[in-house]
């Protein structure tokens, strides 16, 4: 379980303060988005707790061991194949579980392929095989499908739902796209503008990726994101 | 493809050569067969290969002083902002002083033994070693080593996964020039400040008007540039190789 009590985050060169006071948890095998407009400090949250920023107030527990990170470019080693890309971050591993993985992602007749031979939706894929063979117990993702098409965005959204309920891994995922939330999410957490406090949370209870998003439950649920957003921020961008 | 080109540039050269050594008479075009026999006589003398190792031996250290200097300088300068900016017009000054400058002062300092063809060499590859590895540095992906830490790899792991890769574009590149620029630059360091090395060797050819015998310790010098670019490309991709596995 992931536990933030009274999170707050100011950058001080520039007198900034990014977030201001968030506390949330995410339970074992849930899926929690989190939905915000632009700049309101989504990123920033992820970098705090996957302690790449570790200038802030407030407490960050996690319970378990490892935490891994989609980022929202890929980050692959442009010089390793896909496969080392996939084995560096965990090199005691069992190597015959790359292939398993990859298989499972869908990418196994490419690895080894180099990154710059890859599309952009299998660069992602290899990036979250890379987070699995690590062993996340937490899967950290960063508007990762941002740059795909609808249908290809849609098809990884499927895959990160399959990793939730095929594994035991716990998912905290940023995006600013309402739909993208409403379709994956448990639970959602919606960000006002900077510096930013959570100003709507609420449980989605039906299975991810088999919800009608024309159903009139969810039209009021966007419509209730949308409201909540555009009252908390004149300028937020969404869709 | 490459190889098919590097034929025909070479037969165009020789044509050429062939060409001019009907039109000129030997005392300015000498012909083929007359390098190829100096050639023969060079490497055939057990005295005359140890000019090639004296010349080898000279490069070799100037190389090794001119990488490790411009290394640890280039390190610094493109970790640290304030180096740089000291460091800037060093650079620009070092990539301006004539080399024959240079030499006289190192003549005045070493003397008449070719020590100073290594301090030329030195100084001339500095600058390039130190920019190429700055370069390299300053434009690691940052976010590739926030990657590596995310992931918990070791400093180590960060260091020879992630790092070296990025530099090695431009320290490979760097290389080759500075390797280029040594060649020539020992060369003529020897040629004006001592009788031994494919320099002295030459300088000897020019007195006794041999221009073949000049011609034959030149394309030597080529033959060594490459020889060593080789065996260096070897060990880089062995390493390659050997990290492949890991």
């Amino acid at each position: 379980m992931l536990t933030i009590k009274n999170l707050q985050k100011t950058f001080e060169e520039q007198s900034l303060m990014a977030i201001k006071e968030i506390s949330f948890t995410v339970h074992d095998n849930e899926i929690v988005m989190i939905i915000g407009p632009s700049g309101c400090g989504k990123s920033t949250l992820l970098n705090i707790i996957s302690n790449n920023d570790e200038d802030y107030s407030g407490t960050v527990q996690f319970d378990k061991d490892r935490i891994g990170y989609v980022f929202q470019e890929d980050r692959l080693l442009p010089w390793k194949t896909v496969e080392q890309n996939v084995r560096i971050v965990n090199l005691e591993g069992d190597k015959d579980n790359v292939d398993k993985i990859l298989n499972d992602v869908d990418i196994l007749p490419f690895k080894d392929y180099l990154p710059k031979n890859l599309s952009g939706g299998m660069r992602q894929r290899c990036s979250i095989a890379r987070a699995l063979y690590y062993g996340s117990d937490l899967l950290l993702l960063d508007e990762p499908f941002k740059s795909l098409d609808h249908l290809l965005r849609n098809e990884m959204l499927k895959l990160v739902a399959k990793i939730n309920r095929d594994t035991n891994i716990s998912i905290l995922y940023v995006t600013h796209d309402i739909d993208e939330a409403l379709l994956l999410a448990d639970r959602i957490l919606v960000l006002s503008k900077r510096p930013s406090v959570i100003v709507d949370d609420f449980r989605i209870l039906e299975n991810p990726m088999e919800r009608d998003l024309e159903d009139t439950k969810f039209i009021e649920l966007k419509k209730r994101i949308i409201q909540t957003l555009e009252e908390k921020k004149e300028n937020a961008i969404y869709q | 493809m490459t190889k098919k080109y590097n034929v025909i540039s070479f037969l165009i050269v020789m044509t050429i050569w062939w060409i001019g050594s009907k039109v000129f008479p030997p005392l300015v075009v000498p012909s083929i067969g007359m390098v190829g026999d100096s050639m023969i006589k060079i490497l055939s003398s057990p005295k005359l290969r140890f000019q090639i190792l004296l010349t080898l031996e000279r490069l070799l250290l100037a190389l090794l002083i001119g990488n490790a200097v411009g290394f640890i300088i280039g390190y610094f300068s493109g970790i640290n902002e304030t180096f740089r900016k000291l460091i800037k017009p060093i650079i620009s000054i070092l990539q301006v002083t004539p080399p024959v400058a240079i030499l006289i002062i190192a003549i005045m300092w070493f003397g008449f033994n070719g020590k100073p063809a290594i301090a030329i060499a030195f100084l001339a590859i500095l600058p390039t070693i130190i920019i190429s590895v700055q370069e390299g540095i300053l434009n690691i992906d940052h976010k590739l080593i926030q990657m590596g830490k995310t992931f918990k790899l070791s400093k180590e792991s960060i260091l020879k996964n992630i790092i070296i890769p990025s530099i090695a574009p431009h320290i490979t590149s760097g290389w080759k020039i500075s390797l280029g620029t040594a060649c020539k630059t020992v060369v003529m360091g020897e040629v004006l400040t001592t009788t031994t090395g494919i320099g002295g060797n030459i300088s000897e050819a020019r007195l006794n008007l041999e221009p073949e015998g000049v011609i034959a310790w030149t394309i030597i010098t080529i033959i060594l540039f490459y020889l060593i670019d080789l065996l260096v490309k070897m060990l880089l991709r062995k390493g390659g190789e050997m990290d492949a596995d890991n």
